[in-house]
């Protein structure tokens, strides 16, 4: 059996601060991202999610600490890490007067792709964001989600290796979201290390493998979605559909010594075990020996949004 | 071509009653002054915006992202803007082609008046890009841009002057600048190139060669400190402590701050847009500086010498104008920046406010500016709802009327939306 391979960090920060003026945008971030990672950005408004990335996309220079972007410096090699980066703002402008091609062209331009291969490489991320149809159209014209496909393409003009989305989503309407979405996973399978900050948990839930959670300049989490769920379920919860009186069911439930409380809740039983590492196997069991019948029994899983409401307590800086 | 049309039509008036090649050398004379004076004033505005435009879109920060340079991208933005400008010069070729047909006019006159307009355009984009990569707004680009021509245009002289060594037998700067443009251009007058007129002939090659030269050094120094000055603003930090003490120092109120606030609130009852144009502190300031500089100067023209007083206060309103005119011109940029012409609709059309009263009461700030007005202008938004009391005996109550019968309109119109509930916005209703 062969040994996985360590995960090879793309990004990593060591004491990243950032002040303005009094104010501590960013506080000893210490936070690393692996390759081909979707990593997820989560934190209120105000809480250092776009300073983070304007300091990995060079757009800031930290106040204290450092910061890598693959193995390159952000301060010392920020000409190297701007070749390996493409950076999303959460606000960017476009040359309105211009059509689709053409902004791409010029970028790519900018990025020194020679002519031949300049022309394929506009098709092909037009093609991948989905506004083929749309390349002789004047940007002034386009959507709010056309323009945000549009600096999603802009940014994949020279094959990055890190993505660096700051609200990719913010203001589109839900099928360009989930269009948006599915791109990105195109994207992460492609080999991409994409790191996104977004307000949209639900969906950051089941796109990312990977967030952090931070809160006025302060890392609280990092690590595996379901790493800070176990973290912060204090017990497992299971529902219950009862067929028929489920009084005798909490009877039977609240007598198990696994079972840390059982209630009836909008006709379901809610059935909270004593810990998270309890197997529910013997549920069924339980309520068939008993005598109840039941028509349903699935585990009460701790959403992000949860998640993220139970570990910061809301404060802006 | 219509410049140009205009020029020959002008020239064939100029030139009427006037011998061949008389009127070839008066005629090259007046375009390549024209040309000249062109190049000036005209190529800073054109390059003002070519920077500032990037900062404010947004789009500076994009091209940061790619390999390019700060120097490359000033220098790309610089020939541009010097083609673009090239077509000044090339817009009077046809025209140029009539004193050559009279004649009168020899190699060296042409010569002379390229070295001439080629340093001009060097100076004058130098300018608009200098001003470009220190100002973020438009309007001030250009005024900056024009202040900065108006000092290298003094260079150029200064240049001009110190190469030949002479002050001129018109005493001044600017006579000897118009002896060395009239031996350059005007070989009827001064016939041959390589003198000039003075205490002793002198041969104008070397000033050329000095004024030139003098004005690639300064575009090649004004490119590097932009690209400098590019690459240490382009991130769009906050402000520095440095900028916010001076904030705080000059431009918070220290006295009076009670009855400054209440005056505050009283302008934003009475004018809301009016306040929001001067909410900014840089707008204050200008205002203030303005009541500044118009106290020193005439107050310095009293002290000199009244009698050029009234000629300064002419050129004193003059540039007034001039700024209220920039000001007006520039005060929609901010909205029309941010895409808020859907929000002034918007604001037409769910708050009293209506596309009228934005205008008047822009324009009423600019006013302001000058004079204090003390009554209510009858564009004015009521204090209060209460205020729509019709009061016959003064003359705003006929305002007043004409707005509460508006707002009434509206507020039956908005009352419909709200009861069919057909307006997902908040509906404003008056209680008069």
């Amino acid at each position: 059996m062969s040994a996985i391979p360590p995960p090879i960090p793309a990004v990593q920060t060591f004491g990243l601060t950032r002040t303005y003026g009094p104010m501590i945008a960013l506080n000893a971030l210490d936070l690393t991202i692996h390759k081909g990672d979707l990593f997820g950005f989560i934190g209120s408004n105000g809480a250092g999610k776009t300073t983070t990335l304007r300091i990995l996309a060079t757009f800031l220079s930290p106040s204290a600490g450092r910061a890598e972007v693959l193995g390159h410096d952000v301060v010392k090699q920020a000409d190297a890490v701007r070749h390996v980066i493409g950076y999303m703002p959460d606000f960017f402008g476009v040359y309105k007067d211009m059509e689709v091609t053409e902004y791409l062209d010029f970028f790519g331009a900018c990025y020194k792709i020679p002519t031949a291969q300049r022309e394929k490489t506009v098709a092909d991320v037009l093609e991948l964001v989905g506004l083929s149809e749309k390349k002789g159209a004047l940007i002034g014209a386009l959507s709010r989600g056309m323009q945000q496909r549009l600096g999603l393409a802009r940014v994949l003009i020279h094959d990055p290796q890190l993505l660096l989305l700051d609200e990719p989503a913010s203001g589109l309407d839900p099928r360009a979201r989930i269009e948006m979405m599915a791109i990105l996973q195109e994207l992460q399978r492609l080999g991409k290390t994409i790191i996104i900050s977004s307000h949209i948990l639900s969906e950051l839930q089941t796109l990312c493998n990977r967030v952090a959670i931070i809160e006025k300049g302060k890392l609280i989490y990092s690590g595996p979605v379901q790493g800070v769920r176990d973290q912060m379920a204090s017990g497992l919860v299971y529902w219950v559909t009862i067929s028929g009186d489920s009084a005798k069911a909490i009877e039977l439930l609240k007598a198990r010594p696994e079972v840390a409380d059982a209630a009836a809740v909008n006709g379901q039983v809610k059935v909270t075990f004593v810990n998270h590492e309890i197997d529910p196997g013997f549920l069924p069991e339980a309520l068939v020996q008993g005598g109840v019948r039941f028509t349903g029994l699935w585990e009460d899983e701790l959403g992000l949004e949860e998640v993220f409401l139970r570990v910061t307590r809301g404060e802006t800086q | 071509m219509l410049g140009a049309a205009v020029l020959t039509v002008v020239l064939g008036v100029f030139l009427a009653n006037q011998s061949a090649t008389q009127s070839g050398s008066n005629a090259f004379l007046a375009m390549s002054v024209v040309v000249f004076c062109g190049i000036w004033i005209v190529v800073p505005i054109l390059t003002a915006d070519c920077l500032s435009r990037e900062k404010r879109e947004g789009t500076l920060g994009l091209l940061f992202l790619t390999p390019l340079k700060p120097f490359e991208i000033i220098l790309g933005k610089g020939t541009i803007h010097a083609i673009r400008a090239l077509t000044l010069i090339v817009a009077v070729v046809p025209v140029v082609t009539i004193p050559f047909v009279l004649g009168g006019i020899t190699r060296s006159n042409v010569v002379a008046s390229l070295i001439l307009d080629s340093a001009a355009l060097l100076f004058a984009l130098a300018a608009g890009l200098l001003a470009s990569s220190l100002c973020r707004q438009w309007t001030r680009a250009i005024i900056l841009a024009e202040l900065f021509s108006f000092t290298f245009f003094y260079v150029f002289v200064w240049l001009g002057v110190r190469s030949l060594g002479w002050t001129g037998t018109r005493g001044n700067a600017i006579g000897t600048l118009i002896q060395i443009l009239e031996s350059a251009y005007y070989s009827a007058r001064y016939p041959g190139f390589g003198t000039a007129p003075g205490p002793a002939t002198v041969n104008l090659v070397s000033p050329l060669i000095t004024i030139l030269a003098g004005a690639m050094v300064a575009f090649v120094l004004v490119l590097v400190f932009a690209s400098y000055r590019l690459r240490k603003t382009w991130q769009e930090n906050p402000p520095s402590a440095r900028q916010r003490w001076l904030q705080q120092t000059f431009c918070t109120p220290r006295f009076w701050v009670g009855l400054l606030r209440r005056q505050n609130a009283t302008r934003l009852s009475r004018n809301p847009i009016g306040w929001l144009q001067q909410y900014s502190w840089s707008a204050r300031l200008g205002k203030w500086g303005w009541c500044f500089a118009v106290i020193t100067i005439v107050s310095w023209f009293l002290a000199t010498d009244t009698r050029i007083l009234n000629g300064g206060l002419l050129v004193l309103k003059t540039a007034m104008l001039i700024s209220m005119a920039f000001s007006a011109v520039g005060s929609f940029q901010p909205e029309l920046r941010n895409n808020v012409r859907v929000k002034l609709y918007r604001s037409a059309a769910f708050t009293p406010l209506q596309v009228g009263m934005f205008l008047c009461a822009r324009n009423a700030t600019g006013l302001s500016a000058m004079k204090r007005r003390k009554r209510r202008a009858p564009f004015q938004i009521p204090r209060s709802t209460s205020e729509f009391r019709f009061n016959a005996k003064s003359k705003m109550a006929r305002w007043n009327s004409c707005w509460s019968h508006r707002f009434r309109k509206r507020r039956s119109s908005s009352a419909a939306l709200g009861e069919s509930g057909g307006n997902s916005f908040p509906v404003i209703r008056f209680s008069c």
